[in-house]
């Protein structure tokens, strides 16, 4: 299993190395930056210029001086690290603005072009679209602590900085299904499930449409399983086996929702008798099973399906052009990575079903309602995110999808 | 001295023209009645005097100097041609109480709040309205709107005056209360009136001057009693005829006046022409039991009793027409009568053109 | 040669009118707020967009020219699917939707104005609550009731109380679409109607009695023809509304994938296909503009009597005898299921701690008042407590009165420039393109505001991020409303009344202040408190416009219900109707005891 994992992130550096090719600022390419970048990341020392040692007490003066750090994240647990963010650096606040994914990168994008600069941290995922809409209009940049190099595989730094892994996967019903119904993407093909399956509308969610294009992206492999689930070799009627699951999954008439956290309560209902199984809902979700808060839901998480699990993608933070308050938020992306027991930045994201950037955690997260539930990413099969395959496949999924679904 | 000089003046709407090349002078201390049916240019022609509208063509003077040139694009705004307004529908603003639509003029001269007190105080005494100066004027009758609307424009004392039918939404009596009462305002104030009315009695007996008015254009311009005794064309005649004016067509036959085929009167002068068209008032013939030679022979259609006299409606041959008789006089229906014509209340028309001839008539 | 100076002086003349200063000045600030946008909405789709880039077979360079979109969205497949198909659905389902608002809309209005109901009062204001609620609310509260296993859903309150469950065509499609947006919109119906039902005089209808007249026949040959313009208006705006709304469809038809224009929209927009989404918006525009025209042509001729008001007519009520109560406690049971109960609901739910439990002990005010607490909504503080939620709610009372007060003003200003210059073209245009905006989708018109004040522009700054973007995009799309009620408020005040104080040496601006608009405040505050209303309610329009600094209350409720945090965002969203009530309901206060006694009351 380990080796899965390091086979998973030799890809990602492979991608990475892609990425560069494309033209994202490397400390090489830099001279290709217009001046005025140039100039900014120089001063900053942010990108190209990241230097090999920083002295945070210097920065924290500095950053003292800005006053505060303000950050566009996609998750709603950045809102709790404020307090303990503001003692640690005291004279330095924290703003937080909650957005989504889709959100933020819009966002910033926007001001971006109208040449407004609230934004000093973009904290989300959407890999893809922060590579092609942003990294390579020159309108995010990475920085790590340097100190942390050894404990941070290279692509979670470059081209783009991470935190953290984040997935989509299928879930069910805990209460109806004790075990888990399925064992195959195709089995969600087969006539028991018609009504009875519900996906994060791929059209409007953009990891949901990355899930999607994923699975055509890897349609050998799927073709592969469909002969062992069917003992059969796949007959197409579509371009590739990935459309091919696609089109069954339609024919079975899936309830579509607009946003996962709708999907979760249909699935996960403690009342429902004949609850659908939900695709494309975030590993992390699990975190909400039992919860009396959120109305004790039922959920699980599938994690034995051939022939993978679902898609993993990494959730980034880096630092906007023109950041008002670099220095702050420097000291900002610093605390994100938290330590190796999952604390400060990283406490709210150590929970079961996320996975933290660097290698060297210590402890695992513990579920508060389920603590038997363990899931080291290290046993999980996940197809891993080509932000390139994606960003030049996804419109052609998405309209196929469109084309289809109705 | 004139006060108010229209000099040509023009105005249309797509095409049509409202007021045609029209000019007039009105004294000081006049009060000019501008009469005429609905649509005869009476209310435009007072509005351009106003400068709530402006005029195409010509030139108006107030008070000697040049308010609006079309040709020198001269147009003075109305606040500075020193003039006062009262509309037909009063134009009194509801949200506003009477002392305050009273002083609204004087405040926008700036006056110091005393002056406007006292001077709003005194024309509202001037036109009995004390005692109600806080109402509101939903909260006044008819005659009493219509005072304040004058109290609100004799406040600022202008030596213009200029009124829109001000009296057509009152009733009889009210209306001719409110005629003594501005009568009686314009003799103490002196002010010069320009009256817009459709209501010949109204300028009969209110104005010192009329100028009778006719599709854009000015039939007649004189006094009241020029304007009813010598109207200028049959529109005059027709139009300040109360009930109407009588109209019948005559032949001239060597110098005698020919109805029908008896033989009438005598018509005097150079140039005759062959046909005439002759007006009476229903007072200009008495009514006789028998022929003579200065009758016309009539039937009785009705009688109808006006207070003080009695109006009988006759035919002349095929023509129709109304005869003022003395209170008492009895007809019965188709009984036959003679007409017997005071031919110095008879005017002579030229019946293809409608303007008066100047030729004399007697029996 | 002197001819053309005296056009000349006529036109210099004509210039020195504020009148004609004003309308110029008007339709120089709409074109920029209303025609540009258009344009470059026009424009969106005949070029290659930054999302583009990844199409593959095609020469992409951003910002040149293409007819690729038209292509794709005319003929093929994708056409079929993401507009045809989504055209068809969105005809059907605002056919249907008008159809309900003029029911339900002249049904009550006939109940509360020509007969003798009891409690007409209360019926009269409980018949525009719905109006008032968030237009997600109601969705919401369908869903609550109807949904159950058959859908592979949760059970609902009607499947849990009487175990029956509802087909799925009642819980999602058309059908519910319809009922929901139905019921959403039907006020602006009531109101319409019951008003120009006020304005007929009974004897004209008594007149035709006495002559012999069946009551069908008075009712098709007298009162119709009256109402006719209230029903054509009804019909245009709920035509103009529901075709735009996101919310109703995006949460009862996307799960069914039953897809309107509307929802492929919003769709193509987050996607980065704004060139294929404007496509479907300028069809969307297309549809409203042939009902406008049309809307004209049937109505422009009554225009003159449709506007009257005010007048004490005589109106003798229809004695309903003794279906009296029961028709009463009926209507009063359908306006409390489609106006109170949702927000009773919401309520309720905001006062669980745990949600799906409605029992006592479960009963809390921590979403309310309560301190941050990990366990719950991630911490976040109660919404009375909470700086995000208060700050979002200062600003969208701002933004309310700060807009409803700029297009209430401006309304009224254009409202005399058209009803001083009537047949002039200016007016017309003015009149016309001020229009406009209610045909465009609110979440386009967001979308092309974007674009369009993104960077600086000539003289105008890069106004994005700022308030006054908000400010600006309220105004624009909510005008058409105000000046509605402008013009025809204007028309109302007799031109002798500004004549006379012209007389006597008012400035343009003493008469503005002092007679034209002390006079039309009615109108004023009509048009202020509809935009407030619309304006405090509204999300698809600001969604792609705020920016963390100035959020609003829907955009940031919106995100928590995104995140599912469900009884905190419907605290928030009883928050927001509370607010709206009281603002409203201060308004007419205010106003009254201000205006009452100035106008002569009676």
């Amino acid at each position: 299993m380990r080796t899965r994992f390091i086979r998973s992130l030799a890809s990602v550096t492979l991608l990475a190395v892609l990425g560069a090719c494309l033209g994202v600022p490397q400390a090489s390419l830099a001279a290709t930056l217009p001046p005025e970048v140039d100039a900014w990341l120089r001063e900053v020392e942010i990108g190209p210029y990241q230097p090999s040692a920083v002295d945070w007490d210097k920065v924290y003066e500095a950053a003292k001086k800005e006053g505060k750090v303000v950050i566009y994240t996609s998750s709603s647990r950045t809102i709790s690290l404020k307090e303990e963010f503001e003692s640690l650096y005291p004279g330095v606040t924290l703003e937080v603005y909650e957005l989504g994914s889709t959100g933020s990168i819009e966002k910033v994008e926007r001001e971006q072009l109208a040449g407004i600069y609230n934004c000093d941290v973009l904290h989300a995922s959407g890999y893809p679209s922060q590579l092609h809409l942003l990294a390579n209009m020159n309108m995010i940049f990475p920085f790590y602590p340097p100190e942390l190099e050894s404990v941070i595989p290279k692509e979670f730094r470059e081209p783009l900085v991470a935190q953290r892994y984040e997935s989509r996967a299928i879930f069910y019903n805990s209460k109806v299904y004790p075990e888990c119904p399925i064992d195959s993407w195709w089995d969600l093909t087969k006539p028991e499930w018609r009504d009875r399956i519900a996906i994060v509308d791929p059209v409007t969610d953009a990891s949901s449409l990355d899930l999607i294009t994923t699975i055509v992206l890897n349609a050998d492999e799927l073709a592969k399983d469909y002969e062992r689930e069917f003992g059969r070799p796949i007959r197409l009627t579509t371009p590739n086996a990935g459309y091919e699951l696609l089109k069954g999954i339609i024919a079975n008439r899936p309830k579509i929702y607009a946003r996962h956290t709708d999907l979760i309560k249909v699935v996960g209902d403690p009342n429902s008798a004949n609850p659908p199984i939900g695709i494309s809902i975030p590993f992390s979700s699990l975190s909400y099973a039992e919860d009396p808060a959120r109305g004790g839901l039922k959920l699980m998480v599938a994690t034995d399906i051939k022939p993978a699990v679902g898609l993993l993608y990494p959730s980034l933070m880096n630092i906007t052009y023109k950041a008002p308050h670099p220095n702050a938020a420097k000291l900002l992306i610093k605390y994100l990575f938290g330590t190796n027991k999952g604390e400060l930045g990283m406490r709210p994201f150590f929970v079961v079903g996320n996975w933290a950037a660097r290698i060297d955690m210590v402890e695992e997260p513990v579920h508060e309602y389920l603590p038997d539930v363990r899931l080291p990413l290290s046993d999980l099969n996940f197809w891993l995110m080509d932000p390139v395959g994606i960003w030049e496949t996804s419109a052609e999924v998405q309209d196929w999808w469109m084309i289809n679904v109705q | 001295m004139v006060t108010v000089r229209l000099v040509g003046i023009s105005k249309g709407w797509s095409g049509v023209k409202a007021v045609d090349n029209l000019s007039l002078d009105i004294g000081k201390g006049d009060f000019v009645t501008l009469l005429g049916p609905s649509g005869c240019g009476k209310t435009t022609t007072l509005r351009m005097i106003a400068g709530l509208e402006d005029p195409d063509d010509g030139e108006i003077y107030i008070h000697g100097k040049l308010v609006f040139s079309a040709s020198k694009g001269i147009n003075v705004p109305p606040a500075q041609r020193g003039l006062g307004m009262i509309f037909q529908s009063y134009a009194l603003w509801p949200h506003m109480t009477v002392f305050d639509n009273v002083a609204f003029g004087l405040v926008q001269q700036k006056l110091s709040k005393d002056q406007i007190n006292q001077r709003v105080t005194r024309v509202l005494a001037d036109v009995e309205l004390e005692g109600l100066a806080h109402r509101y004027p939903s909260e006044l009758s008819g005659g009493q709107q219509q005072r304040v609307a004058v109290a609100r424009m004799i406040v600022v004392s202008p030596e213009l005056l200029l009124m829109d039918e001000p009296l057509s939404n009152l009733d009889t009596r009210l209306r001719m209360q409110m005629r003594a009462s501005l009568k009686r305002m314009h003799q103490e104030t002196n002010t010069t009136v320009v009256y817009v009315t459709h209501d010949q009695e109204e300028a009969l007996t209110m104005s010192t001057g009329i100028a009778v008015m006719n599709k854009g254009k000015l039939e007649q311009y004189a006094s009241p009693e020029e304007v009813y005794e010598r109207p200028a064309s049959k529109f005059v005649a027709e139009f300040t005829g109360n009930p109407q004016t009588n109209f019948i067509d005559a032949e001239v036959v060597d110098g005698r006046l020919k109805i029908g085929d008896r033989f009438i009167g005598h018509i005097d002068g150079d140039a005759l022409p062959n046909a005439v068209t002759l007006s009476f008032r229903p007072e200009a013939m008495s009514i006789r039991q028998e022929s003579t030679p200065n009758t016309l022979p009539a039937t009785v259609y009705a009688t109808l009793l006006v207070g003080a006299s009695v109006l009988v409606y006759v035919h002349i041959g095929n023509i129709e027409a109304v005869i003022r008789a003395e209170r008492g006089s009895k007809f019965r229906g188709n009984q036959e009568i003679w007409l017997e014509p005071d031919w110095t209340q008879v005017n002579v028309y030229s019946p293809t053109t409608g303007r008066r001839l100047d030729y004399a008539v007697r029996g | 040669m002197n001819g053309l100076k005296v056009r000349f002086r006529k036109l210099a003349n004509r210039w020195r009118k504020p009148e004609t200063i004003l309308a110029a000045l008007f339709l120089v600030i709409l074109v920029y707020l209303v025609v540009v946008p258009l344009f470059s909405l026009v424009q969106t789709t005949l070029v290659w967009g930054t999302g583009d880039t990844r199409i593959r077979g095609e020469n992409v360079v951003v910002g040149k020219f293409t007819t690729y979109h038209w292509r794709r969205m005319l003929s093929g497949d994708f056409a079929e699917a993401v507009f045809y198909k989504p055209l068809l659905n969105t005809l059907i389902v605002t056919a249907g939707t008008v159809a309900i608002v003029l029911a339900v809309g002249s049904l009550l209005a006939y109940l509360v104005v020509r007969t003798d109901i009891r409690w007409a009062k209360l019926i009269n204001a409980l018949a525009t609550v719905p109006y008032i609620l968030p237009s997600w609310v109601l969705s919401l509260s369908w869903l609550q009731l109807f949904q159950n296993s058959t859908v592979a859903m949760p059970e609902g309150l009607l499947s849990y109380y009487t175990g029956i469950n509802a087909p799925e065509w009642l819980v999602y499609g058309p059908i519910p679409i319809m009922i929901t947006m139905g019921l959403h919109y039907y006020p602006f119906g009531y109101l319409l109607i019951s008003g120009a039902l006020r304005s007929i005089d009974s004897q004209l209808e008594e007149s035709a009695e006495i002559l012999g007249a069946s009551k069908s026949y008075i009712m098709r040959r007298i009162t119709m023809p009256i109402i006719k313009p209230a029903l054509f208006s009804t019909a245009l705006l709920g035509i103009a509304r529901s075709m735009g709304t996101f919310g109703t469809p995006a949460i009862l038809g996307l799960p069914a994938r039953y897809y309107t224009l509307s929802t492929q929209i919003y769709s193509l927009v987050r996607t980065q296909r704004q060139g294929q989404g404007y496509i479907l918006a300028l069809v969307l525009l297309a549809i409203s503009g042939i009902g406008l025209y049309v809307n004209q042509r049937v109505i422009s001729a009554r225009r003159s009597y449709a506007t009257i008001g005010g007048k004490g007519v005589k109106s003798r009520k229809v004695r309903l005898g003794k279906w009296n109560t029961p028709i009463a406690v009926l209507t009063i049971l359908f306006l409390l299921a489609v106006a109170v109960f949702p927000l009773v609901f919401l309520t309720w739910s905001s006062l669980t701690l745990y949600a799906g439990d409605y029992s006592i002990s479960n009963l809390s005010l921590h979403y309310w008042i309560g301190e941050s607490n990990p366990r719950f909504v991630a911490g976040e503080p109660g919404i009375l407590r909470n700086e995000a939620v208060m700050g979002a709610a200062w600003n969208t009372v701002k933004l309310a009165l700060v807009g409803g007060l700029i297009c209430g003003f401006a309304g009224l200003l254009i409202g005399y420039v058209v009803a001083r210059a009537r047949r002039a073209l200016t007016s017309r245009l003015l009149e016309q393109v001020s229009f406009v905006p209610m045909l465009v989708p609110s979440i386009v018109f967001g979308a092309l505001y974007l674009t369009l004040f993104a960077v600086r522009r000539g003289p105008v700054p890069a106004l994005y991020g700022t308030f006054a973007l908000l400010v600006l995009v309220t105004v624009a799309k909510q005008l058409p409303y105000t000046v509605r009620s402008g013009v025809s408020s204007m028309l109302q005040v007799a031109q002798e009344l500004e004549e006379a104080a012209v007389i006597l040496g008012a400035s343009w601006f003493a008469r503005l202040r002092k007679i034209m608009l002390p006079l039309t405040k009615n109108g004023f505050v009509a048009g202020t408190v509809i935009v407030l209303i619309t304006s405090m309610r509204e999300l698809s329009l600001y969604i792609l416009l705020v920016t963390p600094a100035n959020r609003v209350l829907t955009t940031l409720t919106y995100r928590y219900i995104e995140v599912g945090y469900t009884q905190f965002s419907n605290a928030m969203t009883v928050l927001l109707t509370l607010l709206v009530v009281v603002l409203t309901y201060a308004i007419n206060a205010w106003q009254k005891t201000d205006i009452g006694a100035g106008l002569g009351g009676r």
